[in-house]
């Protein structure tokens, strides 16, 4: 299991809020329609919910980090 | 030779700088050095000459099926060429896919496909700067989905698959064993001995899951695996203390320093005694 | 062919290539010898660091500025005194040690400058940095007053000669000359090689973006010899000591050029003020995931805050 197309639909959970609240409201729906197998459909209705939410919280607060900074002249 | 130091940052650069007595290496990120222009470039040379400096990447996304990006290999590759470090390291992670940007590490389902996915962009790492990067472990919120090997097994089989050697981040594991539930110790004691060449230590707080965020002291657990892991490990260990943010005085830092440099020592002693 | 029978403006030709070469040959004497093209001195003592940059006197007000910030001098105005007569013994290193023996009791600071074990110890240090190519050797000095002596030789002669022809039509020859005197002892002033300047902006560079923070009173700061080394003393602007330093060596503490929260230091050559100043913009706070300020990175997540 694992391919670029199930890491790109994990990248979009993580960075995409809407989608992400779509997802949580019916996950295999949304891994159906993404052209998931079934095995990663599975894999994704038993998603660790409260890690999700977690980590997408986490790396949003990383990106605002990482734009402010670039704002006041950092890299 | 066991040895420590600190992560180099900017806001405290003077500080370390000052106290490169009781400083045995310096760890730079790559990717603020990526579109420095060349004096800057040059600055790091200087600081090359004057402390061991080693070169940590966080955006190359190597643990992935998808392809490393020749063109950032190709940037790393620039930049160790220019720097000469005495090694390169990045993460186990991914960090975009399909397009977008995760804008941090995250840690990708734990399977034969991302195994392989690592190997081959490790040889194309490889080929591309002249040498594969130490590879650390990261800490996750989340328990990557679509895993069907544990950590310590998935770590595991990535260095044979790959050849590289570990960077074992000792704050990320003991924050994975603590959020999900393993022995931090028995993953060390499960390491190929000879493959561990270099140890980050952190700290971090409680969310409702243990995070990593270094900007706190490096809790007494960490140092207990730091002991565990020179008693365990065969060759010599360079351990950083990575802190990025919320300063204490130097004096702090160093203790904590000095406070590693204990914990090697107990546990090299504890080999030795092991091996007798 | 006797270059002095040239006419006019053949003669300007001459003078000018001469001019060209000479001041090639000097600049390459006093400024490129020895160096390599990087900076890759090893050069962690901030009194050296000072002596690069600002010449042994500046050398020893670091040293001054940071003994009164450890708590081992004392200042009260233009004067300075060790807090234990004995203290000498607590430092380590030559200049600090001549000082506080020279502070065993109360003394003008520019008094304690000029003391002969005090100034030995900071002309050690430049001994030490042009041994090292980082500053020019005196030689390249030498060389520069020769070249100086040479084009006013020369041109002298032509005048005199021309003059004794009935030709007085010697305006343009002189400012050339003028204009080569001018250069030459421009780089007889020199003090650093470009090694040395390399090094130096290299400093700049690394602790542009160090923090500005408000130094602890009773806790000496570890970086405060090195920011003034680099950047002149008014780095220590927000030092609780910072009016001691400024009634001790006024001119260099009030240095013009102070645009950010460390000023720069011009006061010996230009070229210590070539670099631009925090130029370093390259906190990880910005750009990695892996470490950053204010949320930190982590290197596997980062939670609110």
């Amino acid at each position: 299991m694992s391919s670029p197309a199930f890491e790109g639909f994990l990248a979009r959970l993580y960075v995409d809020s809407a989608f992400r609240a779509r997802f949580l409201a019916d996950p295999e729906g949304e891994a159906r329609r993404a052209g998931l197998s079934c095995g990663d459909q599975a894999a994704l209705r038993a998603i660790d919910r409260k890690g999700l939410e977690l980590a997408a919280h986490s790396y949003e607060m990383k990106r605002r980090q990482t734009a402010n900074g670039k704002r006041n002249g950092r890299r | 030779m066991d040895r420590v130091g600190l992560g180099w940052r900017p806001e405290i650069a003077a500080e370390i700088f000052a106290r490169l007595d009781g400083i045995d290496v310096v760890e730079v990120i790559a990717d603020d050095y990526f579109e420095a222009p060349s004096r800057e470039i040059r600055a790091l040379r200087t600081l090359a000459a004057q402390v061991p400096v080693v070169l940590h990447g966080v955006s190359l996304g190597l643990a992935s099926t998808a392809r490393a990006d020749v063109r950032r290999l190709a940037r790393m590759a620039r930049l160790v060429d220019r720097v000469r470090p005495e090694f390169w390291s990045e993460h186990l992670a991914f960090v975009r896919g399909g397009g977008v940007e995760i804008g941090h590490l995250a840690a990708p389902p734990r399977t034969e496909s991302t195994v392989d996915g690592a190997a081959a962009n490790l040889d194309r790492a490889r080929a591309v700067v002249g040498s594969a990067p130490l590879v650390e472990n990261i800490a996750t919120l989340i328990d990557p989905p679509g895993s069907d090997l544990d950590e310590g097994e998935w770590v595991r089989a990535i260095l044979s698959a790959s050849g590289a050697d570990l960077l074992l981040d000792l704050h990320n594991l003991h924050a994975n064993a603590v959020n999900f539930g393993f022995d931090a110790r028995d993953f060390i004691r499960r390491l190929p001995e000879d493959r561990i060449g270099a140890v980050h230590l952190a700290g971090g707080k409680w969310i409702g899951r243990l995070l990593d965020d270094h900007l706190h002291d490096v809790p007494d657990e960490v140092y207990d695996l730091l002991e565990r892991t020179a008693a365990h490990a065969s060759r010599p260990l360079t351990v950083i203390l990575e802190r990025d943010g919320n300063y204490p005085p130097m004096e702090e830092l160093i203790a904590q320093l000095d406070r590693a440099r204990s914990a090697l020592r107990a546990g090299r002693r504890a080999r030795e005694l092991a091996r007798v | 062919m006797n270059p002095f029978d040239f006419r006019g403006p053949e003669f300007l030709l001459y003078y000018a290539v001469l001019g060209v070469v000479v001041v090639a040959i000097v600049w390459y004497r006093r400024r490129a010898r020895g160096s390599s093209g990087l900076s890759s001195e090893k050069l962690a003592d901030p009194y050296e660091i000072a002596c690069l940059r600002g010449g042994p006197k500046e050398a020893v007000r670091v040293a001054t500025c940071a003994l009164l910030d450890r708590g081992l001098l004392r200042a009260e105005e233009t004067t300075i005194v060790a807090v234990r007569p004995d203290a000498a013994h607590l430092v380590g290193k030559p200049i600090e040690r001549a000082l506080m023996k020279e502070c065993s009791k109360t003394r003008e600071v520019t008094e304690v400058m000029s003391a002969p074990p005090v100034a030995a110890a900071a002309s050690e240090l430049e001994e030490k940095l042009i041994r090292r190519g980082l500053l020019a050797a005196p030689e390249g000095r030498i060389a520069a007053l020769v070249g100086m002596v040479l084009m006013a030789a020369v041109a002298l002669i032509k005048i005199v000669i021309a003059f004794g022809r009935g030709r007085y039509n010697v305006l343009y020859l002189v400012v050339f000359a003028g204009v080569f005197l001018v250069v030459l002892w421009w780089i007889a002033e020199w003090r650093q090689t470009l090694r040395g300047l390399r090094t130096l902006g290299d400093f700049r560079t690394l602790f542009g973006g160090s923090r500005a923070k408000a130094y602890t009173v009773g806790r000496h700061a570890p970086d405060l010899a090195l920011l003034t080394a680099v950047f002149g003393l008014a780095a220590a602007w927000n030092h609780t000591r910072s009016g001691e330093f400024r009634k001790l060596f006024p001119s260099s503490a009030n240095e013009k050029g102070k645009v950010t929260s460390y000023g720069t230091n011009c006061s010996t050559t230009w070229s210590s003020c070539g670099s631009s100043f925090g130029g370093s913009s390259c906190s990880s706070s910005g750009g990695s995931s892996c470490g950053g300020g204010g949320c930190g990175g982590g290197c596997g997540g980062c939670g609110g805050s």
